[in-house]
């Protein structure tokens, strides 16, 4: 039978967004895709099951999620703060993720792209989970890609 | 508190989040280092009290970091912070000579709760 992770994942960032940021998280509807991406924050998995979780994330999530989870005012956050913040929520996602996995597995560090029309590809892997989440700021995704080549 | 806090991530946001909880505390005295090797360089310029680090950062991690300092025969209380969350890593970082162990995420609270402890000590 195949594992499916969306639930997981959906479970890792409701918990991640309540303790940490203080914002209610919910799955979004059939079309993660219409969310406009302006950020996205990549951290790999490395073990026999290899595989890269991708958070993407709007300006507009991006912005209150940084000024959430550093308590500041909307208008103080700046662009280093989404960066840093989204680089922390992506490492928290992959981490919590990874514990779920049987291992041994190893966690990278994370990095963060941010500007408009951004693509993605992972070479080598394809995409497994695309979780479509919504929060108080609007969408955002959490992707899951396998690797299926070494 | 006049303990000097050693603060170590490689994250900007996490050392923000750390040292606000440890000031609400009553740790005033905080230093902080962005990898293991950074922290080490600061820990021997003497003086500090308490540390609290990340698992994984470049350079040198946080449990490189907790080898390093335990070798240099320093009984310094080391907390660790850090999504690694499965049992055998919490083992290999309890082996490796930590003092105490937070995973991520934790509430605001849960944090303060644990730093408190060190404040009393």
């Amino acid at each position: 039978m195949e594992t499916t992770y969306d639930s997981h994942i959906e479970q890792i960032v409701q918990s991640i967004f309540t303790s940490m940021l203080g914002m209610e998280v919910f799955r979004a509807g059939d079309n993660p895709a219409a969310c406009q991406e302006t950020v996205l924050g990549t951290i790999h998995i490395g073990g026999p099951k290899s595989m890269s979780v991708v958070l993407g994330l709007t300006s507009e999530v991006a912005r209150v999620t940084a000024a959430n989870m550093l308590q500041m005012n909307l208008a103080d956050v700046t662009s280093d703060d989404i960066r840093d913040v989204a680089a922390e929520l992506t490492n928290m996602i992959g981490g919590n993720l990874k514990s779920l996995l049987p291992g041994p597995l190893f966690l990278s560090l994370p990095t963060v792209v941010a500007g408009r029309d951004l693509g993605l590809e992972i070479p080598g892997a394809e995409l497994v989970e695309d979780v479509g989440l919504v929060c108080d700021a609007g969408p955002f995704r959490v992707r899951l890609f396998m690797q299926t080549t070494g | 508190m006049s303990t000097k806090v050693l603060v170590v991530d490689d994250s900007g946001t996490m050392r923000k989040i750390v040292i606000r909880a440890l000031n609400a505390a009553g740790f005033r005295d905080t230093v902080e280092a962005g990898d293991g090797a950074e922290a080490l360089r600061v820990f021997q310029g003497g003086d500090v009290g308490l540390i609290l680090t990340d698992w994984n950062m470049p350079n040198k991690s946080g449990l490189d970091l907790t080898r390093d300092v335990r070798a240099l025969g320093s009984k310094v209380p080391i907390f660790m912070i850090t999504t690694e969350a499965e049992k055998g890593r919490v083992v290999e970082a309890i082996q490796a000579g930590i003092t105490d162990y937070l995973t991520k995420p934790f509430t605001q609270d849960a944090l303060q709760a644990k730093l408190e402890k060190y404040a009393k000590a």
